[in-house]
């Protein structure tokens, strides 16, 4: 769904935007009692069967949006049962980060091969045929498939000259690529957490919008009126996210007007990144001390290779991230500041919850929640001047960290610059199931001396849980914005150099 | 050749409301009307021209967003479906 405007997208975003506006008020926030009858007005139910369900639905997803936890469904409790403790200029944050609103989940049906009328009771029928189970037989004149003996290997669907068997998954469990989505004892979606690596996307691929994420923008507007100084770094990713009239110099000019004071590029913390691991590899993987090197950008696949593929950990370059970076680089200049990392991830909120990176990033919102900010502060980039703070900006090489095949393509490019003999293998795969694969060949040898790049969203961070712009317009926009850099790789920006090994150590 | 005009409005309500997706859709009718017309579906050829337009010259709409204007006729709560199908209706129209 991802680039259709669904029902489920307009209320996500709304709970964004009314959420925001409640924080902008002072004292009791009470009122949040009032803000599902305002995103479902009238009397009738209009996705579900009862319009009181759809209400409570929305109480939940008001309350992830404050940060506050879930509300047992068989106690009472109001939507805004600890809302006031919530109402902090801190980060407010208990796990689980991604949560499955157990009683707006339609339970839908595990994994299954169906027979559909398509079916045309064919004499060949190779259905049968080709199940090693027996589980396909001829049952009334037409194929038929016995569930308890399935054992889903696809071939009958693959066989049938009609098409006419198919293969229905859980949206939830077939956007996640390490199988975390299991079910409750109602047959409704439950996340395993030892297993969910918190990319996202099952809060954006569930059609029943029964997934949803704490966000802090309550906390961060809580700084904002508190009168912090508050700084953004802006992950490359945000080019093109908000709208054709949103430049990157109205999306500067917008970040200033909400209260931010400085505006960050999360590519400059990326420029330096790639300097680091293209001087890791040249060390360690020509000189055999390592037989690859994996890049460390994106937390949600850096936790499914530590997770799975335990033996070749030590091969994932130990390089904080981009946000780290950045942020470490604004607290020195700005030790007061409270520094707010705005990006597509879902993962990235979990990632500045780690010990040793809190004091480093304060909040951590989405595109998606900023744009509800912006909405709620009656921004409108039209009438906004340009902010050209951009100038004199990050690399070509930092600003494509947000595209699939971006990072390898930028670490690779340093290490033709400081090893112009070397030759570098690169390799990159975008979603989980495709980065398990690569890492399965990585095991078996099968990529020695190359650079692995990960993505956990398909596209790259342009296609992660909260962006708000369609993949293919996104990379667009993206590569237009690092078209205009003045250095093209990051090794030809000498500043990068001071600041190398200083910033991104643990 | 008599043309279709359709203005998007791209304020923030309306790109939050999902204009922009509205806006691909309707891009997308470039290439069916050329299938259209190979069908014989579509008889007099037609001009599509797609701009954005914040608030449609208007007023700020939030609670009627995402707009969208297609030769004069407004769209409310606008939805890609509603749209399209008046955007092939003016195709098919007749002089």
């Amino acid at each position: 769904m991802r680039g259709i405007t669904t029902p489920v997208t307009k209320i996500r975003r709304q709970v964004f935007t009314e959420i925001a506006r409640l924080a902008y008020e002072d004292g009791d926030y009470s009122r949040i009692e009032e803000i599902p009858y305002a995103i479902i007005p009238g009397e009738s139910a209009s996705y579900r069967d009862s319009v009181f369900k759809e209400r409570a639905i929305v109480g939940e997803r008001l309350r992830l949006a404050v940060g506050l936890p879930l509300r047992p469904v068989d106690q009472h409790a109001p939507v805004s049962q600890g809302i006031n403790d919530s109402a902090i200029a801190d980060m407010f944050y208990e796990p689980p980060l991604i949560n499955v609103i157990s009683f707006a989940c339609n339970a839908c049906e595990e994994t299954s091969y169906t027979v559909t009328d398509l079916c045309r009771s064919c004499i060949a029928h190779p259905c049968t045929a080709v199940c090693p189970v027996k589980a396909v037989s001829i049952v009334n004149g037409r194929s038929f498939i016995d569930k308890s003996k399935c054992v889903k290997c696809g071939r009958c669907a693959q066989a049938c000259p009609y098409t006419a068997i198919v293969k229905s998954e859980r949206p939830c469990a077939a956007a996640c690529g390490v199988n975390a989505i299991e079910s409750d004892e109602y047959g409704r979606a439950k996340i395993n957490y030892d297993k969910c690596v918190s990319c996202g996307q099952c809060l954006v691929s569930c059609p029943f919008s029964a997934i949803a994420d704490k966000s802090q923008i309550f906390q961060l507007i809580q700084a904002i009126k508190r009168g912090d100084e508050v700084i953004a770094e802006v992950a490359p990713a945000f080019v093109g996210q908000f709208g054709p009239l949103a430049s990157p110099e109205k999306v500067r000019a917008a970040l200033r007007k909400i209260g931010f004071e400085h505006i960050y590029e999360v590519a400059r913390g990326a420029d330096i990144g790639a300097v680091e691991e293209a001087e890791e590899y040249i060390k360690n993987v020509p000189t055999g001390k390592l037989p690859f090197l994996a890049t460390s950008c994106c937390p949600s696949w850096i936790m499914m290779a530590k997770q799975q593929f335990p033996e070749i950990a030590h091969c994932i370059s130990d390089s904080m991230t981009p946000m780290v970076a950045t942020a470490r680089i604004i607290k020195e200049k700005h030790p007061n500041a409270r520094v707010v990392f705005i990006g597509p991830c879902a993962s990235k909120k979990l990632e500045a919850m780690r010990a040793d990176i809190r004091s480093d990033v304060d909040f951590v919102i989405t595109f998606e929640e900023l744009m509800g900010i912006f909405q709620a502060n009656g921004i409108e980039f039209s009438d906004l001047q340009d902010d050209t703070g951009f100038n004199h900006g990050a690399t070509s090489s930092g600003r494509g960290y947000g595209i699939a095949g971006g990072v390898a393509k930028a670490v690779a490019d340093c290490i033709h610059e400081l090893a112009p003999d070397l030759e570098v293998k690169t390799d990159h795969a975008e979603g989980l199931v495709e980065c398990k694969k690569m890492l399965t060949l990585a095991k078996l040898g099968k990529r020695d001396g190359y650079l692995l790049e990960g993505m956990a969203c398909p596209g790259g961070c342009v296609g992660g849980a909260g962006t708000l712009t369609s993949i293919p317009k996104a990379i667009k926009a993206g590569q237009d914005f690092a078209a205009q850099s003045e250095f093209k790789i990051s090794t030809q920006d000498e500043t990068v150099f001071e600041k190398l090994g200083k910033y991104t150590k643990k | 050749m008599k043309k279709v005009e359709v203005k998007v409005c791209v304020c923030t309500a309306c790109v939050m409301n999902g204009s922009v997706e509205i806006m691909e859709s309707v891009e997308s009718l470039r290439h069916l009307r050329e299938q259209m017309e190979d069908d014989d579906m579509i008889q007099e050829k037609r001009e599509l021209i797609v701009t954005t337009d914040k608030c449609l010259g208007g007023v700020s709409h939030e609670a009627d967003s995402p707009m969208v204007e297609v030769n004069g006729k407004v769209f409310s709560k606008a939805d890609s479906e509603s749209v399209m199908s008046y955007i092939i209706d003016c195709f098919k129209e007749e002089e």
